[in-house]
């Protein structure tokens, strides 16, 4: 027999695979701004998580409002000082004690609506991508209705009847995503599915539903993951938009376009209230934005040539 | 009758806008202005005056208009018997004569015995510029009480006389149903008497009242009782034709009138200053520019420039505010209002809690747990709020200095506990997209929380606030919501109680939507007093009856009033005598004049 | 050109595992035409030969073979396998059939998903039938690695890791794990080098003696067909024009186009090879949207007649020919026949 010949064809001593996503991630890893990105993401994750670790530090609750040390007389904000290390807001609240709150909001927001967008779009993307027919013809014409409709608009009037709350925010912001994963997907599995190894699938005897999530499903991951992390920053604005023009979470709720929204009376008055959950917002959307560069870059096919 | 539903929706949307700009206000008082606008050197006549602004007036029909905007608007070219003065330091809140030669009284013959027939005369040689000029007569006065009914546009704030003046009622439901053609207007105004207002000759006009009303004159102040000649007679009311060929019998005319976009206006030749004691009219032109914004217009009056002299329909930022009140900025004024804006309000018939708020114990306790000083803090402290701490404003006639519910949480707690309520959960309805209501809310959240109670938000978009929840009894008697905020301010000045107790407590006829009485408040005592203090034989009796009611409703805790907001406003350094007129909510354009090089 | 097939051929002991009758496959085209792409083909394959299948690239031997694998459902036809009616088999009935009947792709590359484990590939068929799982799935898995000659202790790789030739040798103990009665080999070695066609050609032909397989073997190459099989079946433009047992259709070829491939293959025999002629075909394939009238082959035929443009030859036996060797020709070489003169007259006589 030659097998045994062949066998010294590959002579990596690796017997545990090096899948595509450990080798982007290796590239990843390499990639000294999305590594930062990272840092950066976890650093907030943790003061999203420990945000009462901060008030018991500064001995501030978020919703306690101090009128007497927090607000001058006429009820401006104080600006920072060593009680409120980023100065307070309109209601004489501690800025920083907020900014921490705010990123659970920020965060559950976007990954909870960016799970919803990526589940419902890769769904409905493989459906119609792989099923074809009438399928495909109603989820497409569906997804270019949802793509031409004015989001914000929307959003806004939706929000106006049912009233702000953080679930509606989430399916709003969802419902109005998913469109473009299910684009993404459906794209990259109408040429999947000519693919040999979908043939072979079907030869094996797999119906449609194991072809699609086991084997069309792990091929269009790559794009997705994409696609998500670059997804995350775009929610986290979408919701903070949505509070800044008061569709947001009912007060007193710390998040950050609501405290941007109430900042912009005081721009000249306090810098502050409008610097702090301004800069929170522009590092988190910053971090999500340069690492998902990293993880496209990690996932380009042209980089593949470096392995 | 659909125009008393417009007259409060109106009168609370001015309130409205009044929340928003009071927000972050804070200021002197209305006497600034005089000494900072420049009284100083001898006054200068001519130049331009340019104002600049970011929206249009209501109506540019003086019978119709209803906004202070509008007023200020006819203060350049419609004249009312009445009016409100421009006195350097004054509080320019008691009427003086304009058209009229004087003040009625019961002692120079003016008011019969009986207060209910006012006889008043013209002022000869006041004139309108039509061609050829012609005097202002009783009979345009009758015509423009008559228009004030017309099919097309009513005028919103009817219910303030619609039973006063005899026969107006009738008057007014027979016009309804007229055609809305500028024919059939002329001919109904021309075929049906007035009974209420008559021409007794060429100068002289006689209003028979129903019933005593010592606000009476002070009520003559309002546009709507400006007189109109019979050339309007040709175009339909409220309209843009009309607006462009309105007589004029003040200092200005109207030369063009482009709505949303500008207004010119130019001297008016036939006006006499000596029939005018209240318009200097300095100024040879003035012109309007209603395309601009807020920020827009604070920016170029602070730069100089000639082309930027007075605020239209727009007021400082609320956030710069606080900078020019830093400096002192001499232009900068905060002037009276006849405002209670925002103030809480209970609602009475609220079924939540086993009926807690319709206990008046409950309502007390509310009113000594809510802390004043801190919502008046956050909404820019108390030198742009002072507080009001009962229902009439200072420069209300009957206004009683009282504070019946000073802060006071464990007297709260105790009242609680008495009356059986020691945890309530309130709805709090608020316009979340409104800086001040939202702020307020959450002021009032966490004070209400220190006594026990659970205040829960209840969200509204600005536009439904009032038409889907305040103005419908049904919401507050399903209980939708518990407590809420709203805002009032008179239709008139001095004299003008019943322009408050009327709309917003008297019981049944004052439930919304036709009136104001949002949380439904009813109580046989103040109703009492209300309707004694409208029919007071003199203005005194009525100030104390006015106190009297004031009293009741703050005892019954009806609601909780917060402030009496003051109105800002700022003019560029080359505007003299800049005197602020609480009516027009602004300085007063005719009496101001140009420092000499600026005068562009 | 059914009529003959009915009949038992060469070796009546066996009976055909695989019986294709008259099969057509079209494929709608964005106009209102179609292509077509297999138009009436009909062939045996015998328990335990290997049947070759050549033609060149296009000419529909691949869509024949997803056809008999009823990946495609045939447009006229009947497919029977081992007795059982295939065409028109609901998905649920052709399940536990799926089993007998394997493929190998051409493609080393395109049939093995690059985003699954080696182990988890070959895995896949026993996942699907629900046969085995967990550990004892595993050590399957490893048996069949260990037959194809892959390392067992590859099991967790991915097909990138691999060589084209181990590749195709995953590919080849997916299509056996369930141990199939047929196989089908869509040029299981085209994409590779050639120092590595004949291992993967040996391999096969070990596991065909193992594991007693029928293969069917598709290819454009007639030396590696002529390699593995018993009997090739030569296809132009949707139809089979020659079929013969193998040696017999090297020594005595009757169809111009078998003659015209098999001038093309490279030197194997250094004492013919002076004597083979060049046969360069004229013009391109024709299009199967519009085939050819008459003999499918006439426009490039160097023999062509007038006959051949009119009329359409059936598939049978010609000159001193026995059944099992049957050729689509009105004109049928003889030995020794020098095509490379030939000059084709159309017009007619």
């Amino acid at each position: 027999m030659t097998a045994s010949l062949e066998m010294l064809e590959t002579s990596a001593p690796a017997i545990e695979g090096r899948s595509p996503f450990l080798l982007a991630f290796r590239r990843l890893r390499r990639d000294k701004v999305a590594m930062v990105s990272l840092v950066v993401i976890v650093l907030i994750v943790l003061m999203a998580v420990f945000a009462p670790l901060f008030a018991t530090i500064t001995g501030h609750p978020p919703n306690e409002q101090y009128r007497d040390i927090g607000l001058t007389p006429d009820g401006l904000p104080r600006g920072p000082n060593g009680t409120f290390w980023l100065g307070t807001d309109d209601l004489g609240r501690d800025v920083l004690v907020r900014i921490a709150y705010g990123a659970r909001v920020s965060l559950l927001v976007g990954v909870a609506a960016t799970a919803i967008t990526v589940a419902v779009g890769i769904v409905l993307g493989l459906a119609a991508g792989f099923l074809g027919g009438v399928v495909d013809t109603i989820l497409a014409r569906l997804i270019d209705v949802v793509l031409s409709v004015p989001f914000l608009l929307v959003a806004i009037a939706l929000v106006s009847v049912t009233g702000p709350s953080l679930s509606i925010t989430v399916l709003v912001i969802g419902f109005f995503s998913w469109a473009s994963v299910a684009r993404i997907v459906r794209g990259q599995v109408l040429s999947l599915r000519e693919r040999e190894f979908v043939e072979a699938a079907r030869s094996l005897g797999a119906g449609d539903t194991r072809i699609m999530f086991v084997d069309v499903l792990p091929n269009v991951l790559a794009p997705v993951i994409v696609y998500t992390t670059l997804l995350i920053p775009v929610v986290i604005v979408t919701q903070a938009t949505l509070s800044f023009l008061g569709l947001g979470l009912p007060p007193p709720t710390a998040d950050w376009g609501g405290m941007i929204s109430a900042s912009q009376n005081y721009y000249t008055t306090a810098w502050w209230f409008i610097l702090f959950p301004g800069l929170a917002l522009l590092i988190t959307t910053l971090a999500f934005n340069l690492f998902g560069d990293g993880v496209r870059d990690a996932f380009d096919p042209r980089a593949d040539r470096l392995r | 009758m659909a125009s008393s539903t417009r007259r409060f929706a109106t009168a609370t949307i001015v309130a409205v806008v009044g929340l928003t700009l009071a927000a972050c206000n804070a200021g002197n008082n209305g006497t600034v202005g005089a000494a900072g606008g420049g009284t100083t050197g001898n006054p200068v006549a001519g130049g331009t005056l340019n104002m600049l602004g970011a929206g249009d007036v209501d109506y540019m029909d003086p019978n119709i208009s209803y906004y202070s905007v509008g007023y200020l608007n006819m203060r350049m070219w419609s004249r009312q018997l009445f009016t409100y003065p421009a006195e350097p330091g004054g509080k320019n809140t008691a009427p003086v004569a304009d058209l009229a030669t004087t003040i009625p009284t019961a002692a120079n013959g003016g008011i019969s015995a009986d207060g209910k027939t006012y006889t008043i005369h013209l002022r000869p040689g006041a004139q309108w510029n039509t061609s050829p000029a012609r005097q202002v007569t009783a009979a345009d006065m009758v015509l423009g009480v008559k228009r004030t009914a017309n099919p097309v546009q009513p005028f919103g704030g009817i219910p303030d006389f619609a039973n006063l003046i005899v026969g107006y009622k009738a008057f007014a439901d027979g016009f309804t149903k007229v055609a809305k053609t500028p024919a059939a207007i002329a001919d109904y105004i021309n075929k049906t008497s007035l009974p209420g207002v008559v021409a007794k000759d060429q100068t002289t006009v006689v209003f028979k009242l129903t019933q005593p009303a010592t606000y009476f004159v002070d009520m003559l102040t309002l546009s709507a009782f400006s007189p109109a000649p019979v050339e309007v007679l040709k175009y339909l009311p409220a309209s843009t034709e009309l607006g462009n060929h309105f007589p004029s019998d003040g200092p200005y005319k109207v030369d063009s009138w482009v709505p949303t976009k500008s207004v010119n206006y130019s001297r008016n030749p036939a006006w006499n200053a000596s029939t005018d004691p209240v318009r200097k009219a300095y100024v040879d032109k003035i012109v309007v520019n209603e395309t601009t914004s807020q920020d827009s217009v604070q920016q170029q009056l602070q730069t100089g420039t000639p082309s930027a002299d007075l605020e239209w329909d727009v007021a400082p930022p609320p956030s710069q505010i606080p900078a020019l009140q830093a400096k002192k900025d001499p232009n900068l004024n905060l002037g009276d209002t006849a405002s209670s804006n925002p103030y809480v309000v209970y609602n009475t018939a609220s079924p939540n809690n086993n009926k807690a708020l319709a206990n008046p114990k409950v309502r007390q306790a509310l009113s000594f747990a809510i802390n004043r000083d801190h919502i008046l803090q956050v909404l820019g402290g108390p030198t742009l709020n002072p507080p009001l701490t009962h229902v009439l404003p200072d420069v209300i006639v009957g206004s009683k200095q009282i504070d019946p519910y000073p802060y006071n949480p464990d007297k709260a707690k105790q009242l609680l506990a008495e009356a059986g309520f020691p945890h309530l959960t309130l709805k709090f309805l608020y316009r979340n997209a409104t800086e001040g209501s939202s702020k307020s809310f959450q002021t009032i959240q966490q004070d209400l929380s220190k006594v026990g109670i659970t205040v829960v938000g209840v969200p509204s978009p600005n536009a439904d606030f009032y038409v889907k929840y305040l103005q419908v009894p049904s919401v507050a008697q399903r209980g939708v919501w518990d407590v809420s905020l709203a805002g009032w301010g008179a239709d008139w000045y001095g004299n003008a109680a019943v322009s408050f107790f009327n709309p917003l407590f008297s019981g049944e006829p004052s439930f919304p939507p036709v009136g104001s009485n949002f949380g439904l408040y009813n109580s046989p005592a103040a109703n009492a007093l209300i309707a004694q203090a409208v029919a007071a034989p003199t203005t005194d009796a009525a100030a104390t009856l006015w106190a009297k009611a004031d009293a009741q409703v703050m005892a019954d805790a009806a609601f909780y009033p917060l402030t009496n907001n003051k109105q800002a406003n700022y003019h560029a350094e080359q505007v003299n005598n800049a005197v602020y007129v609480p009516s027009l909510q602004n300085f007063d354009p005719t009496n101001v004049w140009l420092t000499k090089d600026k005068q562009g | 050109m059914t009529e003959a097939l009915t009949q038992p051929v060469t070796q009546p002991v066996t009976q055909p595992l695989l019986r294709v009758r008259d099969v057509r496959k079209e494929f709608p085209t964005h106009g209102r035409e179609v292509v077509r792409a297999v138009d009436g083909v009909s062939l045996e394959v015998r328990k335990g030969e290997t049947l070759g299948l050549v033609g060149e690239t296009g000419c529909g031997k691949s869509t024949l073979a997803r056809c008999i694998a009823h990946l495609y459902d045939v447009t006229s036809g009947s497919v029977e396998f081992d007795g059982t009616e295939l065409t028109g088999l609901s998905r649920r009935a052709m399940r536990p059939l799926r089993r007998e009947i394997q493929m190998i792709f051409q493609d080393p590359y395109g049939s093995l998903n690059p985003r699954r484990r080696v182990g988890s590939i070959i895995g896949d068929p026993f996942a699907i039938h629900g046969i085995s799982a967990g550990a004892e799935r595993k050590r399957k898995v490893q048996d069949l690695m260990e037959v194809v000659g892959l390392n067992p202790e590859h099991y967790n790789r991915f097909p990138a890791e691999f060589s084209g030739g181990q590749r195709q040798r995953i590919g080849v103990a997916r299509a056996l794990a369930l141990r199939p009665k047929l196989v089908i080999c869509d040029e299981p070695v085209s994409a590779l080098d050639v120092s590595i066609q004949a291992q993967i050609i040996n391999l096969l032909a070990d596991l065909q003696k193992e594991f007693d397989l029928t293969y069917v073997f598709i290819s454009h190459d007639l030396s590696v067909v002529r390699h593995v099989s018993d009997r090739i079946a030569v296809m132009y433009l949707g139809k089979l024009v020659e079929v013969a047992p193998t040696e017999e259709l090297f020594q005595q070829t009757r169809h111009p186009y078998t003659r015209a491939l098999l001038s093309a293959l490279p030197v194997a025999d250094p004492d013919t090879a002076d004597s083979r002629e060049q046969i360069i075909l004229a013009g391109d394939i024709p299009s199967a949207t519009n085939p050819p009238q008459g003999c499918r082959f006439h426009t490039r035929c160097p023999k062509a007649r007038a006959t051949c443009a009119a009329a359409e030859p059936g598939l049978d036996p010609v000159l001193d020919d026995g059944p099992a060797h049957r050729t689509a020709c009105f004109f049928p070489l003889t030995i020794g026949e020098d095509l490379s003169t030939a000059v084709p007259d159309l017009k007619a006589s």
